[in-house]
């Protein structure tokens, strides 16, 4: 294979969200871990699209890449050369080459300066163009993106949403880049007019033989226009591949998740959609472990327990639950007519096993045990013994260790326990349980 | 039976540029419990409807003519509070922007519950209780101590899920939801437009839907009313509108979006953007941008009529209608485009889908 253009390795992005002084004195560091830990690679001509939902790091990805954001640790190479390490002249020269479009065209605009200036300040900061030459350079870039050499005299607020979209574009294009980084530069607009933006994107790498990195949350978008798919979760790259690799079928848990949710632009579509339990954890504290263990429908069972996969699942979620609450009605939610805190054991037991979505009886014996103890113990108001009842037999392989990317074949990277060997049994128990 | 039925509406603002009307001559109705969208691009006017409904146009903005009978009463004539008990109380809206729609400085229960001692004459005691259990209801986990969390201490979808239990708290007829999960990613809308389908079935609540995602439309509504500048264009049943679309604007859309697993090279692209509401184009006014546009298109403004018979269709019970010249004869070219199914054994509506 090629050299690639771009080769991030290990990139880490931590923002500190210590309260001040003090905090850091008593070593109270709070870091959200934003980007953490990331490889990618960028080949010529090609687009890698970046998804993941609100608040994985994409868009701290993207921007600690060209250095628009100081990163944390690691390296990210460019035509062998480390950006990471270059000094600020020196890295002007480089960002020439590497350019990037915003999500909200009107912030990303000076509202003060003329279109004309907008796309001809990178040619003057550059020294690229002047005089003459310079209103040729813009009227041919506003032609390009599909504006008017007549805007040129405008402002930015005459112009619509997909309109200003194309100014950034062609302010991005003055330089004449190699690398255009994209994040979400379709996410403001309307369908018809994202539709035009997309296409001209592609136009434009096609003619100028433009790399992209596209990053953008809507999936169906990313799929259209990528070459090749990296998908993040909580500040990690969980899976890469080719688009084809990623999406047809999705292997990673995650993936799939993401792509059984779009709502399908079809009446009478009636698949299966996954809805992932609970929220995105806060990257100020993952969960251990494989980062998407806590709301993975195919989190891996420990040796000794065969159960289905969805009540494991409601399973860890009780345990989860236990482990983070502090009280009973943290378990189960007080309604009109009830107080957990005053009802029965029995009564108890039937509500946790409402709430949590649990069998009458667990269908392994030990697991029932366990849970039976755990109950008790949350009866007496005693959340800890509860966690302990558990801590035995309510645990997963995938709270204990991150995942390493798997290679799959031919760069295609894949971040979950069910890709090591070991656990082909589950594998095996999942494609059984689609059947 | 109907609910909501609505008459000729027609609302304007006065700015300095001149009059925009946003909204024109709209009409259509909405069944009990049913689920009704619509559906437009920004500045389609399918927000200032919604607005409408509740009586909530303020200045510039003016309802100039037309009626709105909610349940009999048309909803212009009455008094500012005979408004004002309906709002909120049997008309509930969930607006775009949870974090916008709820005050930052109460407690998300306390906003809950405020509907509640309001329109229900609830004690405090009972409202506490009563908002707890929507909290639940709606999703939130550990509902008594999220009661009295402020919104800034909710996710963005936990805020949507806490607007959707302050607009269901007082069990509304019918739920205006303008944009519910456009700001939320896919596996939260997932979820939020389940529960939201879910609770509508639950407590029999009729649904109009606004928004410019076809999925969304697809997954949740009955029927649909498509909207263009201030207009709408197309009125159907759902599957006729993602199976034979009748107005060139609906194709246009629907082809425009990029769908998974599909290879297409490039999308199809609706060119221009939708006009300016100061100066409507004359005649049709998505002619400058139709690819089927003719002379006739530019001089005479279609009406919605019946796609089969041409017969006008502008009365609100009108259940299939579509504002083309086509359907009227006065297109010598006709409309060029076909609807493929990928994936299906068979269409289900007929033999004309395939036109």
């Amino acid at each position: 294979m090629t050299e690639p253009i771009i080769r991030v390795e290990g990139l880490r992005k931590y923002y500190d969200t210590t309260g001040g002084f003090v905090d850091r004195l008593l070593g109270n560091e709070q870091l959200v871990k934003a980007v953490d830990g990331v490889d990618l690679e960028l080949y010529e001509g090609e687009t890698l699209g970046i998804v993941g939902e609100s608040g994985c790091g994409k868009t701290s990805l993207g921007r600690a890449m060209l250095r628009l954001i100081e990163p944390t640790d690691g390296s990210v190479y460019y035509h062998g050369e480390d950006l990471t390490e270059l000094s600020s002249r020196k890295l002007r020269a480089v960002r020439k080459d590497l350019q990037y479009i915003f999500q909200d065209p009107l912030s990303s605009l000076n509202p003060r300066m003329t279109v004309g200036d907008i796309v001809g300040e990178p040619l003057d900061i550059h020294g690229l163009a002047s005089g003459a030459e310079r209103n040729e350079r813009i009227y041919e870039l506003l032609d390009v993106v599909g504006l008017s050499p007549s805007h040129a005299d405008r402002y930015p607020h005459e112009f619509s949403g997909g309109q200003r979209q194309r100014i950034g574009i062609a302010r991005a294009l003055a330089v004449d880049p190699e690398v255009i980084v994209c994040d979400e530069p379709v996410s403001a607009l309307d369908v018809s007019v994202q539709a035009q933006i997309l296409n001209l994107l592609e136009d434009l790498q096609e003619e100028f033989g433009l790399s992209y990195i596209f990053i953008a949350h809507d999936l169906s978008v990313v799929e259209h226009i990528s070459d090749r798919v990296a998908v993040m979760y909580l500040g990690e790259i969980v899976e890469t591949g080719t688009t084809e690799e990623v999406y047809q079928p999705p292997n990673h848990p995650y993936a799939e998740a993401l792509l059984s949710a779009i709502p399908e632009p079809d009446p009478l579509w009636d698949g299966d959609q996954i809805l992932l339990s609970g929220s995105v954890p806060s990257p100020l504290d993952p969960p251990s472990g494989c980062r998407f263990h806590s709301r993975c429908p195919k989190i891996i069972q420990p040796d000794g327990v065969d159960v289905d996969p969805s009540e494991w699942r409601s399973a860890m979620n009780f345990k989860h639950r236990i482990d983070d609450g502090s009280s009973v009605e943290a378990v189960v939610a007080r309604t009109r007519d009830e107080d957990p805190a005053e009802v029965s054991r029995e009564r108890l037991d039937t509500l946790v096993r409402s709430e949590f979505d649990l069998p009458d009886r667990l269908s392994d014996p030990d697991l029932e045990t366990a849970f039976s103890e755990a109950i008790d113990a949350v009866h007496d108001d005693d959340l800890d013994a509860a966690a302990d009842a558990l801590a035995d037999r309510f645990r997963s392989p995938c709270e204990a260790e991150p995942p390493d990317a798997i290679d799959v074949g031919g760069g295609h990277r894949i971040a979950c326990h069910l890709q090591d060997e070991q656990y082909a049994d589950e594998r095996l128990r999942h494609a059984d349980h689609a059947d | 039976m109907t609910l909501l039925e609505v008459n000729d509406l027609t609302v304007e603002f006065y700015t300095e540029d001149g009059v925009v009307r946003a909204v024109d001559g709209l009409s259509y109705e909405i069944e009990r419990g049913e689920k009704f969208g619509v559906v437009g691009e920004s500045g389609a006017g399918k927000s200032v409807t919604a607005l409408s409904l509740m009586r909530l146009i303020e200045s510039p903005g003016r309802i100039v003519k037309g009626e709105i009978r909610f349940d009999g009463t048309d909803i212009l004539e009455l008094s500012e509070s005979e408004v004002r008990d309906i709002r909120g109380n049997r008309i509930a809206m969930i607006f775009q922007d949870a974090q916008t729609a709820l005050n930052p400085v109460y407690t998300v229960g306390e906003q809950i519950a405020e509907a509640m001692r309001h329109h229900l004459g609830y004690d405090d005691e009972e409202a506490r209780t009563r908002a707890i259990e929507l909290l639940d209801q709606v999703g939130i986990p550990e509902a008594e101590l999220r009661y009295s969390d402020y919104p800034h201490e909710f996710s963005g979808g936990m805020q949507q899920r806490a607007v959707i239990a302050i607009a269901l708290a007082c069990d509304p007829d019918l739920l205006i939801a303008d944009e519910p999960t456009t700001a939320l990613d896919v596996t939260i809308e997932a979820k939020i437009l389940k529960q939201i389908e879910a609770l509508a079935e639950e407590f029999d609540t009729a649904i109009q839907l606004i928004t410019h995602d076809l999925g969304v439309v697809a997954e949740l509504c009955d029927r649909v009313m498509v909207m263009y500048a201030g207009q709408p264009v197309e009125k159907a049943s759902v599957e006729q509108l993602f199976y034979d679309p009748k107005h060139p604007y609906t194709v246009g859309l629907m082809s425009s979006i990029p769908r998974i697993g599909d290879r297409r090279e490039r999308l199809q692209t609706i060119p221009g953007t939708m006009p300016d509401l100061v100066e409507v184009p004359t005649g049709c006014s998505f002619h400058p941008r139709c690819p089927y546009a003719e002379e006739a298109c530019r001089q005479t403004e279609p009406q919605l009529v019946d796609p089969d018979t041409g017969d006008v269709a502008t009365d609100a019970a009108a259940e299939r209608a579509a504002a083309c010249l086509e359907y009227t004869g006065e297109l010598t070219g006709g409309l060029d485009y076909e609807v493929t199914v990928e994936g299906d054994e068979q269409l289900p509506i007929g033999d004309e889908a395939d036109d």
